[in-house]
Formats: structure tokens, sequence, C-alpha cells
């Protein structure tokens, strides 16, 4: 064999390792990507496992297991392939424990541990059929199908109850059920789940501007989600007709919700001219 | 009769057949936000795909993940107050409405239909232990 030809098999051989080894880092990274980054503000950080530290940028890949965490002046709003978004709050440690989907079935299984913060889910296909999990020092809890927002302290965790089926609140072999939006649910570490309270405003105000970024964007940019927005909300007769129409609709379909807990009933009659408790 | 159900039939099956199709263009929209998600158009595309579908739960993901750029953004504020009252999140609604009409930079003329909005807002019922 001439030395050309060996050089030219050498070469050949080379590019087919490479090809091989490319593929299946590319199956390796298809399969631990479970999400990405949607937004951010300023440099949250990403250690995916057996990986270096790296700053979360719009558009990063989420990994499996990898561990979140934020400075005081950080935020992070993560898109899951399941259409989940988690948001995490400044001063914030977070892992994600498991991802599994299935797109096609729609089914899966998301549980996360939260060590310091404020957070907020959005359930996406898999909280439909079963429960996002949050494991924090203090409590774990269960969201189905909705939005939940919490905040994790040494001392304790409180978990809000914003939207969907239900929110389960377990520590120490009691769990809190909260169904009624509005309801939250606070555990002090080595404790057991309180009863459910309508969560102050002002908490749940604090909790979400906690969430939100500071108003430091690009001149540019927020002209931008401006015009983007006005262009979906129409004309001001437009928004009118419909803030008229979701009223009305609202009116005519009044709903009861009853929830039990281990120790609290409530019975809430959604109507705007008509809220009452349970007698009971 | 024969004709009513069948006529009723063939009504249910066209909403059957639009429900899918609204639910179709939203996983599109999905997986081109999953593609390029910080390109606003995109995001913004697949929030209005999930409103029509009546996926409010995917609209307010996305506008809130825009409050997460930047938190001045009043009629962001105002969209995410009216997608949780229509999921009948009424306290979550009432914070964003009311920070919403807050800025000074909330258009006057879609201060009214916010206001309005607020002033039928169900309050929150009292709870009481058993």
């Amino acid at each position: 064999m001439s030395k050309a030809n060996v050089v030219v098999l050498l070469l050949l051989r080379a590019l087919l390792v490479g090809a091989v080894g490319l593929a299946l880092f590319g199956t390796a990274h298809a399969q631990s990507r479970i999400g990405v980054t949607q937004a951010t503000q300023n440099n949250p950080m990403g250690k995916p496992p057996g990986g270096l530290d790296r700053v979360l940028r719009v558009g990063t890949d989420v990994q499996a297991n990898e561990i979140i965490s934020t400075a005081a002046n950080d935020r992070a709003h993560l898109v899951f392939l399941d259409g989940t978004t988690l948001t995490i709050g400044p001063s914030s440690q977070l892992t994600v424990d498991k991802f599994v989907y299935d797109p096609t079935t729609q089914k899966g299984e998301l549980a996360v541990n939260a060590t310091k913060g404020v957070f907020r889910v959005i359930g996406g296909r898999i909280s439909k059929t079963s429960a996002i999990t949050v494991t924090t020092p203090s409590a774990t809890m269960g969201i189905r199908g909705g939005i939940m927002v919490f905040g994790v302290q040494a001392s304790a965790t409180t978990s809000i109850f914003v939207y969907g089926n239900s929110m389960t609140v377990t520590a120490n072999g009691v769990t809190q059920t909260v169904t009624v939006p509005g309801l939250s649910v606070s555990t002090p570490t080595g404790g057991t789940p309180g009863a459910p309270t309508i969560a102050v405003q002002g908490d749940l105000a604090a909790a979400l501007a906690n969430l939100a970024g500071n108003s430091t964007a690009a001149a540019a940019t927020v002209d931008a989600i401006n015009t983007l927005v006005a262009n979906i909300l129409g004309s001001p007769l437009t928004l009118a007709a419909l803030i008229q129409a979701i009223i009305v609709a609202n009116t005519a379909t009044p709903i009861t919700t009853t929830t039990t807990t281990t120790n609290l009933t409530v019975t809430v009659v959604e109507n705007p001219n008509q809220t009452q408790a349970s007698p009971n | 009769m024969l004709l009513a159900t069948v006529l009723v039939g063939c009504e249910t099956a066209q909403q059957s057949a639009a429900s899918v199709e609204l639910q179709n263009k939203q996983n599109a929209a999905f997986q081109e936000m999953l593609k390029d998600p910080g390109n606003l158009e995109v995001v913004m595309a697949y929030a209005q795909a999930a409103t029509k579908a009546g996926d409010y739960e995917g609209a307010v993901s996305a506008y809130e993940g825009m409050l997460v750029i930047d938190s001045n953004l009043p009629r962001v504020r105002l969209e995410l107050g009216i997608l949780y009252y229509r999921l009948k999140s009424y306290e979550t609604s009432r914070t964003y409405i009311e920070t919403a009409l807050a800025s000074p930079t909330l258009p006057g003329d879609i201060r009214k239909p916010a206001e309005l909005l607020l002033a039928k807002m169900p309050k929150q019922s009292k709870s009481r232990r058993t």
C-alpha cells in the first residue's frame, strides 16, 4: 500500500471516529436537554452534572439534574419541553431532580428540589396528569394542572396556590390540600403544614414583584414588547369589548368549589356580585 | 328528530376539529419558541396561539417571562391581569391590574377598561376553621 493511500485511510478513519463521536455526543446532548432558558436578568448560574458552572443566557439549554442558582439581582425563566415554566427569583437555589416526558402521550414526571429563594411553577402537559413535585427543607409540595408561587427560607416554606386542580403540602406525615386559588400554606421547618389561609395580598404582590425583573432592560427592548402587546390587545375599543365579554361570561357561570383539607373546609362561590364562606 | 341529531353531531365534530387545529397551532408555536426563545415575536406568537386555544396558563407563562426581562411593562401586566381573571385567580389578577394602573406609562385610553375589570373583580371569600 502506498504512503498516500495509508494517509487517506488514516484520514478516513479519523473522520469516521469523529463522526461517531459527534453522533454519540449529539444523542447524549439531546437526551439530557430538558428545557431552555427563555428569559434572564443579570447572571443566573447553572451547573449541569459533571459540568462546569455557566451563566444561563437566553437560549441556553437546561439539562437534567442541573443546579440553578441566582445572586441578589438575578432572575431566570426556564421553559421545559412539556411547556412547564419555572421562574427563579433572586438569591435562590434549585436542582431539577427529575424530568421525564413523552411527547406522544404527553405524560411524564417533573421533580425539583428548592433549597432557598422564591419561585413560580406554571404547569405544562405533565401537570395535567401527574403532580409536579417540589421538595424544600421543610415540605414537599405537589401542584396539579396549575400555578404555584412559593418561598423557601431556612425557617419555613410558604406556598401560594394561584390556579389549578390542586396543591398539596406535606410534612411530617400531615398533608394539606388546597383547590381554591389565593390560599396559602406555611410550613415551619421541622413542623407540619399549617391550615390553608387566604394569602395576604401584600405577600402575593411581594412575591410577584420579586419574580419580575428590575426595570433595567434597554429602551428598544421595552418598546418592542410594548408594540407587540399593543398589537395583540388591539384598540382600546377592542380591549373594552373583550373585558366586557369576560365579565359577562364570568357572571353567567358562577362556580362553587369545596375544598376539604385535614382541618379546614372552605366553600367559595365565585361570582362578581356574591362571595360567601361555608357556615359549617 | 334524526336530522336534528345529525346536525348537532356535525356541529360538535366541527367544533372538535377547530379545537384540534388551534391546539396544533399552539404546539407548533411552542416548538418555534423552544428553537428561538429570545425572539420576542415568536414568544408573543406562542402567547397568542395559547390564548386562542384556551390554554391561558400557557399564555401566562410567556408573559411572565417578559416581566423577567423588565418589570415596567404595564401592558403586559394588564394582559396578565386579564388572563388570571379568566383563570378565576382573582387576587393575582387584582395585583397585576393594580400595578398596571399604577404605572404612569399605561396609555390613558386603556385605563378605563382596566378599571372596569378591577371594579368587577370578585373578592376572595373568607375561610374558616372547622
